[in-house]
C-alpha cells in the first residue's frame, strides 16, 4: 500500500516536468496556449458527464481535494508519457490514426489489473478522446488539461456515490423453465430503512431473497446490493443473511459456526452467550432461530436479510430480537426481513412490500397500507393478496 | 488465508465428530491391513504397506469428498455458506486442507500399524517416491470421490461410495498385492484405476523404475472421473443456483 503511494505520488510530480520535457511530434501545429487550456477544460467536464452514471454529487473535504491534486498530477504525467514520448516515436512510422489507437489501446491495457474491464472501457473512452484532441489541436497543453480535469472531476465526484441504494430490483424477472416466479419487479431500497416482505406461500419471497444474497441470478433485469452485483463475493462484505431452515451441521458448536460468520460479539445480544459450548444438534427450535439471526449479523454487515426471524419464537425472545434489529437499523442500517407476521410488519417496517404470484401489489409505509384500504394491515393484506 | 483454516477447522471437526466417517477412515484400513495385509507380508512387506496406505487415501476420497460432499450439496447451511463473502477458491482450499490432514492421519495410522508388525522398512528416497505417488495417484479417486458427491442422492452417496470403495481396492489388488488375485479378477485387474496407482507405488517403494505407461494412464482416469465431476457440477449448479 505505501508503495503504490509512493509510486503515484511520484508519477504526480513528474507529470508538469515531463510536459516540458516531452519530445513531441505534434501531429500539426500546436494551438495557442490560451485557446488550448480552456479548450482542454472543456473537453475533460464534456466527458466526465458524459461517462458519469446518475447526477454525482461533488465531494469537498480535505482528503477528496488533495487526493483530486495528486490525479491531476497523474493525468498530466500519463498525457505527456503516452501522447508526447510514446506518440513521438510511434507517429511518424505508424501515421496519426494509427499512433492514437495503438497509445489508447495501450494506455487502457495498463489499467486493467486496477479496474476490470468495465473499467479498461472507459479508459478506452478517455484515451480516445484525449488521442483525438492532441490530433485536433496538436496541442499536448490540450490533452494534458483534459485529462487533468476529466481526473479531479472523477475523484470528487465518485467519493459521493455512496449515498446510493442499499439493494434494487431493475426490471428483474424469474422464471424456472416456463414457470414464472417473479415478474417486472421493480424495489428500491434506501440505506437505513427496514423493508418487511409480507406475502402468501408461494408468493415469490424466497426466490426475492436467493436473488438478493446472489445465491441466484435474474432471467431479465438486474438485482443490485450497493452499486454491485450480490454474486461477486465482495458485494456481499456488506450483506448478512440467515439461513433458510435454520439448517446448521448438527455436529458443530455454537461457537464454530458464529466463527465461520465472521465473529461471537453477537451471541450476547441474542442470548447465546451460555450456549456457545453447545452442538447445534442440541439445540431447540427457538435457540436455533436466535443462532441463525446472530449469524447474519456478526460481520457487522450495512444489509442484513432475514427469512422469518422470530418465527417459533417465544415472546421475551421476540421482543428481544426485535430490539436487536431495530438498534441495527437505528445504526443506519438496512434490513430486508421476510414474515408471515403482520404485527411484525407494523411493529418494525418503515416500508411494507407485498407480494402475490410474483407481483408488487403494494408498497408503502403500514399506515399508508391502512389508509389506502380503509382497513386495518391483516383486512388490507388479505384483500391484496386476493385481488 | 485465515478465512481458509476457520473453514478447513470446521470441516474437520465436523467430520471428526461423525463416528461413521472417523471409523470409516482412520480405522477401516488398519483392520483391513490385520486381516488380509499381514498373513501375506512376507516376502514384500513394504509393497502391503503402500498399498494399503493408498487404500487409507482411498477412503478420504470417497468418504469425505464424496459421501459428506453428497449429503451436505443440498443443504440450506451450504446455501447460506455461498452467501458468505469468501471466494469461491476458499472453501475448494479448505475442503483440500481438510483432506490433507485426514489423509496424513490416515496414513500414519496404517504405516504405523505396518512398520511396527512387519519387517517393511524403507530408504529416505523410497519414502519421498512413495509420498509422491500417493499425492499425484490420489487425484482421480479425489475428482471420483467429487463425482459420487454430484451424482449420488444423500441417501445413496454412502453405499454406492462402500461397494465403490471395496470394489477397486480389491480389483485393484492394494488387499492383498498383485500377485494373489483370484484368476478371473487378475485378468481384468490390470484395466482398473487403482491397479494403475499400485503399479505407481509399488517400483517406489521396492526401487524400480516407474513406468509411463500407468502415469499415463492415471492421467486418462483423472479426465475421466474429472470430466464426470465437471458435468454433474454444472448440472447440480443449474439446478440450485440458476
Amino acid at each position: 500500500m505505501n508503495r503504490t503511494l509512493t509510486s503515484v505520488s511520484l508519477v504526480a510530480l513528474l507529470g508538469p516536468s515531463l510536459l516540458l520535457l516531452a519530445p513531441t511530434a505534434p501531429p500539426r501545429v500546436p494551438i495557442a496556449t490560451i485557446s488550448a487550456a480552456p479548450l482542454g477544460l472543456l473537453a475533460g467536464v464534456v466527458l466526465f458527464a458524459g461517462l458519469a452514471r446518475g447526477r454525482p454529487q461533488m465531494l469537498l473535504t480535505p482528503l477528496a481535494i488533495a487526493t483530486a491534486l495528486v490525479v491531476a498530477g497523474v493525468g498530466i504525467s500519463e498525457e505527456a508519457i503516452w501522447r508526447a514520448f510514446a506518440f513521438g516515436r510511434l507517429a511518424p512510422v505508424t501515421g496519426a490514426g494509427a499512433a492514437i489507437a495503438i497509445t489508447t489501446a495501450a494506455f487502457a491495457a495498463t489499467h486493467v489489473p486496477a479496474f476490470r474491464i468495465r473499467g479498461a472501457a472507459v479508459q478506452l473512452a478517455t484515451g480516445l478522446v484525449f488521442g483525438t484532441l492532441f490530433a485536433l489541436t496538436g496541442s499536448l497543453l490540450a490533452c494534458a488539461v483534459a485529462h487533468a480535469g476529466y481526473n479531479v472531476l472523477a475523484v470528487l465526484g465518485r467519493r459521493a456515490s455512496p449515498a446510493s441504494a442499499a439493494f434494487s430490483f431493475r426490471g428483474v424477472e424469474k422464471r424456472f423453465g416456463d414457470r414464472v416466479v417473479l415478474s417486472s419487479l421493480d424495489l428500491t431500497a434506501d440505506q437505513g430503512i427496514l423493508v418487511a416482505l409480507l406475502g402468501p406461500n408461494g408468493a415469490g419471497k424466497t426466490t426475492l431473497v436467493s436473488l438478493l444474497l446472489g445465491l441466484r441470478r435474474p432471467s431479465a433485469g438486474e438485482v443490485r446490493v450497493f452499486d454491485g452485483d450480490p454474486r461477486e463475493w465482495r458485494t456481499r462484505r456488506r450483506l448478512g443473511a440467515t439461513p433458510q431452515e435454520m439448517g446448521f451441521p448438527p455436529t458443530l458448536r455454537v461457537c464454530e459456526v458464529l466463527d465461520i460468520a465472521g465473529g461471537r460479539d453477537g451471541a450476547e445480544a441474542f442470548g447465546l452467550s451460555d450456549l456457545l459450548n453447545r452442538q447445534t444438534g442440541a439445540l431447540s427450535g427457538g435457540q436455533r432461530r436466535r443462532l441463525a439471526l446472530a449469524i447474519a449479523f456478526a460481520r457487522e454487515p450495512d444489509l442484513v436479510v432475514l427469512d422469518e426471524p422470530t418465527t417459533g419464537l417465544d415472546i421475551e425472545a421476540r421482543r428481544n430480537a426485535w430490539d436487536a434489529i431495530r438498534r441495527f437499523a437505528a445504526g443506519g442500517g438496512t434490513v430486508l426481513l421476510t414474515t408471515h407476521h403482520l404485527e411484525e410488519a407494523q411493529a418494525l417496517a418503515d416500508r411494507v412490500v407485498v407480494l402475490a404470484a410474483g407481483r408488487i401489489v403494494a408498497d408503502g409505509s403500514p399506515t399508508e397500507l391502512e389508509t389506502c384500504a380503509g382497513a386495518d394491515l391483516e383486512t388490507a393484506f388479505l384483500r391484496l393478496v386476493r385481488a | 488465508m485465515s478465512a481458509v483454516l476457520v473453514h478447513a477447522r470446521a470441516q474437520m471437526l465436523e467430520l471428526v465428530r461423525f463416528p461413521g466417517f472417523t471409523v470409516g477412515t482412520l480405522a477401516f484400513p488398519s483392520i483391513l491391513f490385520a486381516l488380509f495385509g499381514l498373513p501375506r507380508a512376507g516376502a514384500h512387506p513394504e509393497i502391503l504397506l503402500a498399498s494399503y496406505a493408498a487404500f487409507g487415501v482411498l477412503g478420504v476420497g470417497f468418504f469425505q469428498f464424496g459421501v459428506s460432499g453428497a449429503i451436505e450439496r443440498g443443504t440450506p447451511w451450504q446455501a447460506w455458506v455461498r452467501t458468505l463473502p469468501i471466494r469461491p477458491l476458499v472453501r475448494i482450499a479448505a475442503r483440500l486442507l481438510a483432506a490433507l490432514v485426514f489423509t496424513i492421519a490416515s496414513v500414519a495410522v496404517v504405516v504405523c500399524l505396518a512398520l511396527s508388525t512387519t519387517s517393511a522398512s524403507l530408504s529416505t528416497s523410497e519414502w519421498a517416491r512413495m509420498i509422491a505417488a500417493l499425492l499425484a495417484g490420489s487425484i482421480p479417486f479425489v475428482l471420483l470421490g467429487l463425482a459420487i458427491a454430484y451424482w449420488a442422492s444423500p441417501k445413496s452417496a454412502l453405499p454406492v461410495a462402500n461397494i465403490l470403495y471395496m470394489l477397486l481396492a480389491y480389483a485393484g489388488g492394494l488387499w492383498t498385492g498383485p500377485g494373489d488375485l483370484p484368476h478371473g479378477i487378475a485378468a481384468v485387474s490390470p484395466y482398473t484405476p487403482a491397479r494403475q496407482w499400485g503399479d505407481v507405488l509399488w517400483p517406489a517403494v521396492t526401487g524400480a523404475p516407474w513406468r509411463a505407461s500407468h502415469w499415463l494412464l492415471l492421467a486418462a482416469y483423472a479426465l475421466a472421473f474429472g470430466a464426470l465431476a465437471a458435468w454433474g457440477l454444472a448440472r447440480d449448479e443449474l439446478q440450485r443456483f440458476r
